[in-house]
Formats: structure tokens, sequence, C-alpha cells
């Protein structure tokens, strides 16, 4: 009888420790599904009709989607943020790694070195962009430098305005936000390699492993949740470039469109042109583009890598 | 009924009279809010104080000025919200995009109420924010593109005065580029390259929106501006490390750019030296003296919550007194001809009021028109040693390519 009743009052505490779960749990799923989710098929709803700042005038159907696939600007503006994410995410990913490794290590000054080296990430990413265009104009200090060397940057691309020239700017971009992101993919990397157990590489060092060979064979495998999370974060921050694109390029993304990414084709749709049905389309593109890539390094990395099981 | 005491009923009439025009006067007040863009701190400065002389003659009306960092998108937030605000600046370039949005109030039954004289605008301001018998902006200033020189930096090659013909021009840049100093900052923006067009006997559109990018006296201009990038006698801003033109111009990078009024309180603030040696002129000539104006309105939104005051506002600062009041600070040129050219912007007024000088086209879709033009300008010159006459063909082909159809 006593047994029972114990057993009754456990099941009971039990369901009142679930409920309590659940209530805590239900107010950002609500948010969840009312601002991400329902503000998603509510933009698929947008993206069918012709949709300006007074609301809908007609459905179009798919016409948005078309429209989108024949404009050739919207075209370069996928191949710029492609082209973007497939070159930042692994020098941001590989900077960060490097840089975990460096501050995990029992250096002097390594806390030193952690906030340091994570300064960037935190610095506005407007003031640092303004920063980057005055060291790289013709008068910079990326041009000094360069004279310094014996370079004539008056002959190179458009006269060293590197951020100005169609063949130069976006890799300009790509050095701008590998440096400033890699502080935050080092913290990724710091989190994980500190949860790494450091026996499997003392065994190893013991049955005449190399530093090179502890590094491949036991650091990289035993970081893949670390690598998931890191590429994962990285590309859809990535497909997702913006402020330092229209700061650099102005609103058109020039010269020749070479700053033209995906979100500011977006700005420009709904915001100078007020075609938000359209606009509505390109983010329902940009969001499957992402959400398939995402769904594809998961396949990459495994499902070990997701469970985060070493 | 018990009647009140004769005594009691007097005070109480004479309390209520004495609270009535109290009421009513805190009733009449009423706030607009205007929304506008600001170049400079002068700017704001000058319009603070032209709307302290519109709030002086009506005391009923306070005014909230908003000086938006992004005005377009900001403008588009407030729409889509249906909060837009009573008055707000709306630029000649995107105003028959928003008139097609229906998100404009037609001011033309206000200005038939007022009997407010249209004709004392000149016609082409107007024409932007009309559209068939609408009218949806009022101009409220005007701003030719005019020649600036540092007299200091022209010195230096000899150069006494500005030049008036391309060819003069061409002198004084081998004799400007002698001396290593570059001789024009101006951008590839067709804004600016526009004017050259006009100056050749071309222009940019038709009045019909047709394109005149192609005709052989356009191409002539654009080749002209082309040929003088290739050579060094015009550099971009960027290429003189320089954000804007006029930027480049207060740091003495160059000796001539072309802009307009805005340049002169820019300069003041924060170039007080070089604004010391400035002069100013109208643009070389090539067969015709012209050059490229800019304006804009005061428009009020077909949602805006105070309409009638929205148009007291706008009567007042784009009639003759307030534009007077506005432009006397020298940050734009009236675009009324019963208003006087404010001193020291002679210049300016004199090219304002030329025959051949041209508002830019405001169609639906110029802005995809100016997009293509100076993607493709900024690439062709980005390399020194391109081809001129392919790349002012290439950048027409471009620019027509986006021009929309129909």
């Amino acid at each position: 009888m006593t047994s029972t009743s114990h057993r009754t009052s456990r099941l009971g505490r039990k369901r009142s420790e679930s409920l309590v779960a659940y209530g805590f749990i239900s107010i950002p799923m609500a948010l969840f599904l009312f601002l991400s989710v329902g503000i998603f098929i509510y933009a698929v709803y947008i993206s069918t009709f012709d949709w300006g700042i007074m609301g809908p005038t007609k459905n179009i159907g798919l016409d948005n989607y078309r429209k989108a696939f024949s404009d050739p600007i919207f075209l370069k503006a996928i191949r710029n943020s492609v082209k973007y994410a497939l070159l930042v995410v692994p020098i941001q990913s590989a900077i960060g790694l490097y840089l975990a490794l460096l501050v995990n290590s029992k250096i002097k000054g390594s806390k030193f070195f952690r906030s340091a080296f994570y300064f960037p990430s935190i610095a506005s990413s407007a003031a640092i962009t303004t920063l980057f265009i005055f060291l790289m104009a013709p008068d910079g200090v990326f041009n000094g430098v360069l004279r310094f060397f014996g370079v004539d940057t008056a002959n190179l691309f458009n006269q060293g305005a590197w951020l100005s020239d169609s063949r130069t700017a976006l890799y300009s971009i790509i050095g701008l936000n590998a440096w400033t992101t890699s502080g935050t993919m080092m913290l990724f990397y710091l989190a994980n390699l500190q949860t790494v157990d450091s026996q499997f590489a003392e065994a190893a060092v013991m049955d005449g492993a190399t530093r090179r060979q502890v590094f491949w064979y036991i650091t990289m495998p035993l970081l893949k949740p670390a690598h998931l999370f890191v590429v994962a974060t990285g590309m859809i921050g990535a497909l997702q470039l913006y402020d330092q694109a229209i700061l650099a390029g102005g609103a058109d993304g020039s010269p020749d469109y070479s700053l033209m990414t995906v979100v500011l084709y977006i700005y420009n749709a709904c915001f100078r042109k007020f075609e938000f049905g359209y606009a509505s389309a390109i983010g329902v593109i940009l969001f499957v583009i992402i959400f398939s890539l995402t769904v594809l390094q998961k396949s990459l990395f495994g499902s070990a890598a997701w469970k985060g099981d070493n | 009924m018990k009647k009140a005491p004769i005594g009691v009923s007097l005070l109480a009439l004479a309390l209520t009279l004495s609270l009535v025009p109290q009421a009513r006067a805190a009733e009449a007040v009423t706030t607009i809010s205007v929304s506008t863009w600001g170049s400079s701190p002068s700017e704001t400065s000058a319009l603070k104080d032209a709307v302290a002389t519109f709030e002086s003659r009506n005391p009923s009306i306070k005014v909230d000025l908003i000086v938006d960092n992004d005005h377009g998108a900001q403008m588009a937030a407030r729409f889509a919200s249906k909060t837009p605000n009573d008055v707000f600046y709306l630029d000649a370039g995107v105003a028959q995009d928003w008139a097609a949005q229906g998100v404009l109030l037609d001011l033309m039954p206000s200005i038939t109420t007022a009997k407010f004289n249209l004709t004392k605008f000149n016609a082409s301001y107007l024409k932007p924010f009309q559209s068939g018998a609408k009218l949806f902006g009022l101009p409220k200033d005007a701003n030719p593109l005019v020649l600036e020189g540092n007299k200091d930096l022209m010195a230096t090659a000899g150069i006494t005065a500005l030049p008036k013909t391309t060819s003069q021009f061409a002198s004084h840049a081998k004799a400007l580029l002698a001396k290593g100093i570059t001789p024009m900052c101006v951008d590839a923006d067709i804004n600016r390259l526009g004017a050259y067009f006009v100056a050749f006997g071309g222009g940019l559109a038709s009045s019909t929106n047709k394109s005149l990018l192609s005709s052989a006296t356009s191409k002539a201009g654009l080749e002209w501006a082309m040929t003088n990038y290739k050579s060094g006698a015009f550099k971009t801003p960027a290429q003189l490390s320089a954000g804007w033109a006029g930027e480049a111009f207060g740091k003495a990078k160059c000796a001539y750019t072309m802009e307009g009024a805005w340049l002169d309180p820019y300069l003041k603030d924060s170039f007080p030296d070089v604004y010391d040696s400035m002069i100013k002129g109208p643009l070389p000539t090539a067969k015709q003296a012209g050059s490229l104006a800019f304006t804009a309105a005061y428009a009020i939104g077909k949602d805006s919550p105070h309409p009638k005051e929205a148009w007291t506002f706008i009567e007042y600062m784009t009639g003759a007194r307030g534009m007077t009041v506005w432009t006397s600070f020298g940050v734009a040129i009236p675009s009324r001809s019963d208003v006087a050219t404010p001193l020291g912007y002679e210049v300016n007024g004199t090219v304002a009021k030329l025959a051949t000088t041209v508002t830019t086209p405001a169609f639906k879709g110029w802005g995809d028109v100016v997009g293509a033009f100076n993607n493709e300008a900024k690439k062709q010159i980005q390399d020194k040693n391109f081809n001129v006459k392919k790349a002012a063909a290439a950048i027409i082909a471009a620019a027509e390519a986006a021009w929309p159809k129909g």
C-alpha cells in the first residue's frame, strides 16, 4: 500500500514536471511557429501575388519565380553569393580552427589572445567595413604596403581602388569577412576542443604518432560536431551577405553588379521597387538554397557529427 | 425646481467663458510630421530655420521634422503599415514608381481650392510629379550641375579662369596633368555624365520617355567623357580615395568637379579653405550650353493623418515666401520664377534657367536604367587600356537593355 502510493506520487510528480517543461517549451515553440514557420508560409503565399505597398493586386501563380530566373542580375546575385560562401566558409573555418588550436595550447597569454582574436567579431560590421574601405582605398594602408614592396599600384586594378573593380571587389569582401568572422569560428572550435579527451592524443603519441598524424587522425575526426556547426552556420551567414556589400558597392552592388548579393537584391526589390511579392519569391528561393546546402552538409559530415557523438 | 442664485450663475458663466478660448487653442494645435533626407548638417539646419518661419506664421500647426537615414526604405515601411508622414520629400527619380503604387495624394484638388498658381514653376520641374491630370508633389527647389574649380590648384598650372568649352577643358587638363594634378573628379554616373550628352546636343530621354542614349550626339558626349577617363583627365571618387566627388574636391585631390548647390554648405562645413578658393561657372560647352538639373518635391501620403494641415505646410514652403526663406540659406536654387536666386549662387541660378538644362528623366523603371548604366560604366573604366568607342557602346547597350519596354 505504501509502495503503491509512493509510486503514484512519483508518477504524479513526473507528470507535473513534464507539464511544467512543456509549459516552458510552449512559449518559444509558439514564437518559433509564428515568427519563423508562420512567416515563411506567409512569404510563400505573398510570392504568388503581384504585391505592392498597398497589398496584393492579383494572383500571378509562379510568375515571380519565372521572372527571377530570367533576370540576369538575380542570376549574378546568386552566383556572387554562392561564390562568396564557397570561398569564405573554408577560409574562416580554417583560420578559426588554427586560432582555436593556438589558444588551446598552453602558451603564455592565451586568454589575451582569445579576446584579441574574438574582438573583430563583436565590432559593428558597418564600422569595420567603413574602416576596411579606407584601408583598401588607392591611398590606403594596403596599397601603401604594396608600394613599399615595389608594386605599381597606380596600374593595378582600377588604379588601386580594390573595392571599385569588378575583378577584386568580392574577393576583398571575402578577405574582410574571413578576418572578422574567424574569431567566432575559433570560439566554436575551442568549445569542442575543450571537451575532447586528451587521452586519445596521448595514447597515439605513445604509439609513435607524429604531431601531424595526431592532428589529422585524432583531433580532426573528434572535431566533427564543430566542423558541421561551423560550416553550417558559416554557410547560412555567408549566403545572407548584405551590409558589407551595400556599404562597399552601393545598392546597385557596383561595379558590374560584382557586389550584388541575393539579400541586397531582395532589399532593392522590396524597398526601391516596392515589389513585395517578387522580393518574397527571392526570399523563398534563398531559403531553398540554404536549406538544401544544410542538408547536404549534414549528409557529408555524417549523423555522428549531427548528434555530437565523438 | 430650485433656482440658483444669480451670483453663482454669473460666476459659473465667467469661469466657463474663461476656459473656452484655452480649450479651443489647445484643441486647435495640430502636429504634423515631415520626413526628409539631409545631405549635410547645414542643409538640415537651414530646413529647421525655414520650418520655424512656417510655425511662426501658422501657430496652429507644429512641425515634427524627421531626418531619415534611408528615406526610401523608411518611407516604404511607413506606406506599407499605412502610417506615412503627413508631408515628405519626394525625389523626382522615384516619383512615378511611388505614384504607381497608389500611395501618394493627388494635390490638384487642394491646388484648385487654394487657387495656388502653378505657372510660377518651371514646367520641367513639375513634370516628374505629374501623372495625367494629377500632380503628386510640388517642387521644393531645383539644383543644376555646375562646374566648380579650385583657384589655387588651377593657378599651379597657370590657369586663371574656368574652361568654357570642351576644347578649353582639354588644354586645361593637359596643363594640370603636367603638374601632377587630377583635372576633374566626376563619378561614372549617368546623373553626371548625362550633362555631356546634353552639351553635345543629345539628351537622356525624349518627352515621351524614349531613350536618346544611342543618338549620335549623346554617344559623342559619352565618348568625350570616356576619352577623359582614359587620359586621366577624369577620375572617379573611388580612384581618388573619396566617397564622392565633393569630398575629393574638398580634399584638393582635383582641380574641378561638377556638382550642385549642395556642395557649398558641405565645403563650408568640412573644407572651409577650399570653399574660399572655389569659383563656379557653367559646364564646358561643346555644341551648346546645358546641364542636368535635379529636383525634389513635398508630397502628402494617401494615408497621411492630417492632409489639410499638410497642404498648408506645402503651400507655404513651395510658395514664393517660403521658398525665398528656404533658398536664402544657399542649399538649393528656387524652382519658382518669382523667387530670386540667393546671393553667391548666381551661376547656379543662370544654369537653372537655361532652356537646355534638362531635369533627369522620371518614369517607372528609370532607377533600373541608372543602375545598368553606372554598373557598366564603372566596369568599363576599371581597366586603363579600354577602347573608348567599344566602352561607350557597351554602356549605352546596357542602359538601353534596362530601359522599360513599351
